[in-house]
């Protein structure tokens, strides 16, 4: 199971302040802090609405040396444009992953030839234009015609991670299940690997962390080999130890009983 | 307790069978449609406003309200219509996720928030170009209008649907106002492209929409 930080997002009010203001430290030390915890990447969006287009390209520049520095963990460059992407991937280098692409106009070849030129994985959305599919048959298909675009030019399924995109439960109360289906269907019909964003599924309901966590730990049994979370919610990165020990992902316990000494276990 | 707080209370429990035969039998018994409406139902969802302002009621609650007063507004909206009391719904509002954004949750949210504070909403989707937006308000005469977009580059499109919604001469006798919102736009940014009001969340939309149109 990989996990990617997510805590550096322009949509969080303190990093969005960071971006603007250029505030170095407060952004190698949320990177750094990650890192110590157990992330395996870090995702980078410094998408803060202000300013031109340009602005977010010279951030995301700005952001990646930075990181860099403090971490040898890969980056997640998080973005939907596809100059903000290449100004992303050009100062990190080869290796990175994407996040991400879906089937909506634009978003599918041309990101995938940057995906290509700097060697990265790719996170993928069954989304389109017209939206999200809400059922289990219709993100399978639209996961399927970005699989088979993605191989006409020439990718493996290895380097993508297929997100089901979970909708609130609030909005949405069968979302939970449609999620966890889709996430079974992709790995069981596509053979593709699979990730989820865990916050989402929780907005607008009280007590979201026990929401979040119980979500990932279902997800988890059904085969989940990514998430995007917060490295630094003890709780959440204590359930990711248990379930990966009870799922048979940690040979004799091995994580578990270090993160238990370190004390990062909590009930 | 009274026909009025028993109505109320069908809203705030998200009783839509309930709702119905209550309206039924308000209105069989003489009452008028506009008081079973301001007095009974609305008065209920005006607590559920507050409770999930004071998080003490949570969104599936809310929409559970809002389509019971949905269910509510099937049997008055044409008494009220036919008695020329269509002014009694607040406003109307158009409503649509700007071009290149297939975002839908947000806008779900304000629709049903709109809809629960008495306005009539025409959800137009998602991925609306400015044209289709112009169209919208040329069909639907509304006296709002929001967008949303999620994404820093959809943003644009929003500045391009309020150029073409000007160039179309909708603003120019005051009368139609453009709320923009969604995660990545703020104030600043409204100001900036000239729309009319800002919402921070989707409360704040309906409080500063009231205000504007000076309901309350």
């Amino acid at each position: 199971m990989l996990i990617i930080g997510e805590l550096i997002n322009a949509t969080r009010k303190s990093v969005r302040e960071a971006v603007i203001n250029h505030d170095s430290d407060f952004i190698q030390d949320l990177a750094r802090q990650q890192d110590e915890a157990g992330a395996d990447y870090i995702d980078v969006n410094v998408a803060t609405g202000r300013g031109k287009a340009e602005k977010e390209v010279e951030d995301m520049k700005w952001a990646v040396e930075l990181i860099k520095e403090v971490t040898q963990k890969p980056l997640t460059i998080d973005t939907t444009s596809i100059e903000v992407l290449e100004s992303g991937l050009k100062a990190f280098g080869q290796g990175a992953m994407l996040n991400s692409i879906s089937a909506e106009e634009g978003r599918l070849e041309p990101f995938l030839e940057l995906a290509r030129q700097y060697d990265c994985s790719v996170v993928a959305l069954p989304a389109t234009d017209k939206g999200i599919p809400k059922d289990v048959e219709g993100r399978l298909q639209v996961a399927t015609e970005i699989l088979e675009r993605a191989e006409k030019m020439g990718f493996s399924k290895e380097s993508f991670y297929f997100d089901p995109l979970a909708f609130p439960l609030g909005v949405d109360d069968k979302s939970g299940e449609v999620t966890l289906e889709s996430l079974q269907q992709f790995r069981d019909k596509l053979g593709v690997k699979t990730t989820i964003g865990l916050t989402n599924i929780s907005h607008g309901l009280p007590q979201r962390a026990l929401l979040n966590r119980t979500y990932l730990v279902l997800a988890m049994g059904v085969g989940l080999d990514s998430a995007l979370l917060n490295p630094l919610d003890k709780a959440v990165m204590s359930s990711v130890f248990a379930t990966r020990a009870l799922t048979g992902q940690d040979p004799y316990c091995g994580k578990y009983l270090r993160a238990f000494r370190k004390g990062v276990l909590v009930i | 307790m009274s026909m009025m707080e028993e109505l109320s209370k069908t809203i705030i429990e998200g009783d839509i069978d309930g709702v119905k035969s209550l309206v039924q039998k308000a209105l069989d018994e003489g009452m008028e449609p506009e008081v079973v409406l301001e007095e009974g139902l609305m008065s209920g969802m005006e607590v559920v406003s507050k409770s999930f302002a004071a998080d003490e009621m949570f969104i599936p609650e809310v929409m559970l309200s809002a389509r019971t007063m949905h269910s509510a507004l099937e049997i008055l909206r044409p008494l009220l219509e036919s008695q020329q009391k269509e002014v009694r719904m607040k406003g109307k509002m158009v409503l649509g996720t700007v071009e290149g954004d297939i975002h839908d949750i947000g806008k779900s949210l304000v629709e049903m928030m709109f809809t629960a504070n008495g306005f009539e909403v025409i959800d137009i989707g998602i991925n609306v170009a400015p044209g289709a937006f112009v169209d919208a308000i040329e069909k639907y005469k509304p006296n709002i209008v929001g967008m949303s977009a999620l994404l820093t580059s959809t943003m644009p499109a929003m500045t391009q649907t309020v150029e073409a919604i000007d160039g179309a001469g909708f603003r120019k006798d005051g009368k139609l106002k453009i709320i923009v919102g969604g995660a990545p736009v703020t104030e600043e940014f409204a100001e900036e492209i000239k729309a009319d009001l800002y919402g921070e969340n989707v409360l704040e939309a309906v409080k500063v929409v009231k205000n504007e149109l000076g309901i309350e």
